[in-house]
C-alpha cells in the first residue's frame, strides 16, 4: 500500500469507493506511480450527476490502474465544452478532457467528448455518441480508450475483458468480465474445478479443462451460443489448452502415452498431432504471436524450466536458468519477452526475461502469484495472488511500478487470462 | 424232504456267511439207508443252490457297492456346498475392509516434487499388489494429488506420474492392467487446505480408490 501514502491516490480510491455499488464483481486498490507519468485532468462530465454512473470515474480509474498517467485536480475549473477552456489555466497539465452527458427523450444518453491538448492547444480527439444508459461504461471505456492512445502512443485495454474461474466452496464458475472486473456473466457453473481458460484469438471462444468427466478433459466454449465441444478425453489428464494466433490450433498437454506431452490438435477435436515424447513433464504451451514457436514449463533438466521449441516440435531450447522453478509462460503480444511465474524461497513472484538480453526481471515482491498474461497492448500483466486469505486477481504494469489488487466479492479467483481487442 | 430243505437252508446260510463258499458242505444226512440217489439229487441242487447264492450275493454286493458310492456322492456334493458357504461367508471379511489390515492403508504420500513410492509406503503398495492380483475381478482407480507449490497444470502433471507410478508398481506385483486406472486432481481436490506444510503434506500423495467405477 505505499501509494496510500500519495493523497492524490485518496481522490481515487474515494471515487472508487463510491462507484462501486452491490453489482460491482470486485473491490479495487492500487499501489505504485509509472516512471514518466503524464499529468492530465479528467474534468468532470457536464451532467453526468443525474447518470447512474459517472463516465469521468470511471475514465479517471481506467487511466489511473495504468500507471501511466498523474490525474490532476481540475480544482473547480469545470469547462464542459472548448470554448470555455481558458489554457492558462491548465499550466501543469499535458491534456485536458472535458465532455457531457445529456438524456434523451427516447431514454438514450448523449455523450460528448473532446482531449484536449493543454500544451498546443489544440483538439486531440473527440467523440459524440448516443447510447443506452446499461452502455455508459463501455462507452467510458472507450473514452479512456482513445485517450490512452493518443497519449502513450499504444492502443488502450480499457474495453478488453478478462476471463478467470471463481471457487467458492463446492461452486465453481467461470467468469467473463471488464478488464475492470464490471460486468461479470458466469459462462458456466458446475461443481467440479475448472482449470486454464484460454480466449480464442477473435475473443468468441473459450477453451478451458473441467473435471466433469471425473478427470481432465479439454474443452471449446462459444461465448455467442454458448455451445461448446470436446476437444480432448483421452486417458489420463487432457490439459493446458493455447490458441494459435491464427485461432486454427490449440497446443493441449495429454498424458495418455505416459509422461506429460504437447500435442496439436484442431479445435474440434480433429487432426491430433503429437510434438513432444520423451517421458517427462512438458506443459502450459504457450503459441508466440507469430505462431511459429512455443514456449512451455519443463522439468526435463531436473527442476522445472522454461523452453522453447518450433511449433513443429524437434528440439527444445532452455530460457531460464535462475531461481528455483518456473511455470506458466506466455508470450508478451510483440513476441519480444515472455512472462511467467517464478517459485523461488517459498514464493511465487511474478517475472518476465527478454528473448534478447536473456535476462530476468521480477516484476512483483513476491507473493502466491501465479497464472501471469498479458494485456493486448504488452503494458500491464494480470495474474492470480492471493491477499487477506482470499484469491484474488492483481495486475501489474510491465515495468513492474504499478501494482493494483481486484478483491471479489465472494470466493477465490484463480487462473485469470487477459482478453483481446474486442472487435468494434 | 425236511431233511433236504434244512440241508440247502444251511448251505444258503453257509454261503452267506462265506460270501465265496466254494466248498461242499460237509453237513450231511445221517440216515444210510437214504437212498444215494436221492443223496445225489440233494448233492446237485446243492450245487444249484450254491450258484444262485453266490450270483445273489454278487447281486447284493453290487447293489451294495451301488448304494455306498450313492451315499458317497451325497457327502461330497454336501461338503462341496458347506466348503462354497465357507468360502461365502470369508468375502464378507474380505481383508480389504478389515481394519486391521495394512489393506486398509489406501493413501501413500511424498516429499515435495517428487512421484517415487517412498520406503515407508512400499507395504503399502505391496499388499494391495497381493490383493488384487488375487481378486482379478476387484478394480482400483489411482488417483493422484500434489500441494499448491507449483503451477496448477504442472500439479496436473505431477499428480498423473504419481498415479502412474503407483501403477507400475502393481503392475510388477502382478495385478493385470485391466484392473488398474489412472487420474489425477493436481492441486484441484486439496485434502487439506491450509498453506503450511502440515497441510501440504496431506495433499502430496496417490489415492487407492477402490469404489470408483
Amino acid at each position: 500500500m505505499r501509494g496510500m501514502k500519495l493523497p492524490r491516490y485518496f481522490c481515487i480510491l474515494i471515487l472508487l469507493g463510491a462507484m462501486l455499488p452491490a453489482r460491482a464483481a470486485l473491490d479495487i486498490q492500487i499501489t505504485g506511480a509509472g516512471e514518466h507519468q503524464i499529468p492530465i485532468s479528467i474534468v468532470p462530465f457536464a451532467g453526468e450527476e443525474k447518470l447512474p454512473q459517472s463516465i469521468s470515474g470511471i475514465v479517471s480509474a481506467d487511466l489511473q490502474r495504468s500507471g501511466l498517467f498523474r490525474l490532476v485536480n481540475p480544482v473547480g475549473k469545470l469547462p464542459h465544452e472548448p470554448r470555455e477552456v481558458v489554457y492558462v489555466d491548465w499550466i501543469g497539465v499535458d491534456a485536458l478532457s472535458i465532455g457531457s452527458a445529456e438524456e434523451q427523450p427516447n431514454g438514450h444518453v448523449a455523450v460528448k467528448f473532446r482531449l484536449l491538448d493543454a500544451v498546443k492547444q489544440t483538439e486531440l480527439a473527440g467523440q459524440e455518441v448516443s447510447a443506452k444508459k446499461d452502455q455508459l461504461r463501455a462507452i467510458a471505456h472507450r473514452i479512456a480508450d482513445m485517450i490512452f492512445e493518443k497519449l502513450t502512443g499504444d492502443p488502450g485495454v480499457f474495453s478488453t475483458r478478462i476471463v478467470y474461474v471463481n471457487r467458492q466452496g463446492k461452486s465453481n464458475r467461470l467468469v467473463v468480465a471488464d478488464s475492470d472486473g464490471y460486468g461479470e456473466q458466469t459462462v458456466l457453473s458446475t461443481t467440479v474445478p475448472i482449470m486454464s481458460p484460454a480466449w480464442s484469438p477473435d475473443g468468441s471462444h473459450l477453451a478451458y479443462v473441467t473435471f466433469e468427466q471425473d478427470h481432465a478433459v479439454v474443452y471449446v466454449q462459444s461465448l455467442l451460443t454458448n455451445q461448446r465441444i470436446v476437444v480432448a478425453n483421452f486417458r489420463g489428464s487432457n490439459s493446458a489448452p493455447s490458441w494459435s494466433p491464427d485461432g486454427r490450433q490449440l497446443a493441449i498437454v495429454l498424458t495418455r502415452d505416459g509422461g506429460s506431452h504437447i500435442y496439436l490438435v484442431n479445435p474440434d477435436g480433429t487432426g491430433l498431432n503429437q510434438l513432444t515424447s520423451n517421458g517427462v513433464i512438458d506443459t502450459e504451451p504457450s503459441f508466440s504471436p507469430d505462431g511459429q514457436s512455443l514456449i512451455f514449463a519443463s522439468d526435463r533438466g531436473g527442476s522445472v524450466q522454461i523452453y522453447r521449441m518450433a511449433v513443429e516440435g524437434g528440439q527444445a531450447e532452455r530460457l531460464t536458468f535462475e531461481g528455483g522453478n518456473n511455470f506458466s509462460p506466455r508470450y508478451s503480444p510483440d513476441g519480444k519477452s515472455f512472462v511467467f511465474s517464478n517459485w523461488n524461497n517459498g514464493r511465487f513472484y511474478i517475472a518476465t526475461e527478454d528473448f534478447q538480453t536473456r535476462q530476468m526481471q521480477l516484476l512483483t515482491d513476491g507473493g502466491w502469484e501465479k497464472k501471469p498474461s498479458y494485456a493486448p497492448n504488452g503494458k500491464l500483466v494480470l495474474f492470480a495472488t492471493e491477499a487477506q486469505g482470499r484469491g484474488i486477481l492483481a495486475t501489474v504494469s510491465s515495468d513492474g511500478r504499478v501494482k493494483q489488487k481486484m478483491f471479489p466479492q465472494a470466493g477465490d479467483i484463480r487462473d485469470p487470462m487477459w482478453g483481446t481487442y474486442l472487435r468494434q | 424232504m425236511n431233511k433236504f430243505i434244512l440241508s440247502a437252508v444251511l448251505v444258503l446260510f453257509a454261503g452267506f456267511l462265506s460270501g465265496c463258499s466254494t466248498t461242499n458242505s460237509d453237513v450231511t444226512g445221517s440216515g444210510k439207508i437214504a437212498a444215494d440217489a436221492a443223496e445225489k439229487e440233494a448233492a446237485a441242487r446243492d450245487a444249484a443252490a450254491k450258484e444262485a447264492a453266490a450270483k445273489e450275493t454278487a447281486a447284493k454286493e453290487a447293489a451294495a457297492r451301488d448304494a455306498a458310492a450313492k451315499e458317497a456322492a451325497v457327502r461330497d456334493a454336501a461338503a462341496k456346498e458347506a466348503a462354497a458357504k465357507a468360502a461365502a461367508s470369508k468375502v464378507s471379511v474380505d481383508p480389504l475392509n478389515d481394519p486391521n489390515s495394512i489393506l486398509g492403508k489406501r493413501s501413500v504420500f511424498y516429499p515435495f516434487d517428487v512421484a517415487v513410492v517412498q520406503a515407508d509406503d512400499n507395504a503399502i503398495v505391496e499388499a494391495h499388489a497381493k490383493y488384487l492380483s488375487e481378486h482379478s475381478d476387484k478394480k482400483v482407480r489411482l488417483e493422484g494429488n500434489c500441494d499448491e507449490r507449483g503451477s496448477d497444470e504442472y500439479n496436473l502433471a505431477l499428480g498423473q506420474r504419481r498415479a502412474d507410478g503407483v501403477k507400475k508398481l502393481l503392475l510388477v506385483g502382478g495385478v493385470k492392467d485391466s484392473q488398474i486406472s489412472t487420474i489425477s486432481y493436481g492441486e484441484e481436490k486439496p485434502k487439506a487446505t491450509g498453506h503450511d506444510e502440515a497441510s501440504w503434506s496431506q495433499n502430496r500423495r496417490t489415492d487407492l480408490n477402490y469404489n470408483a467405477n
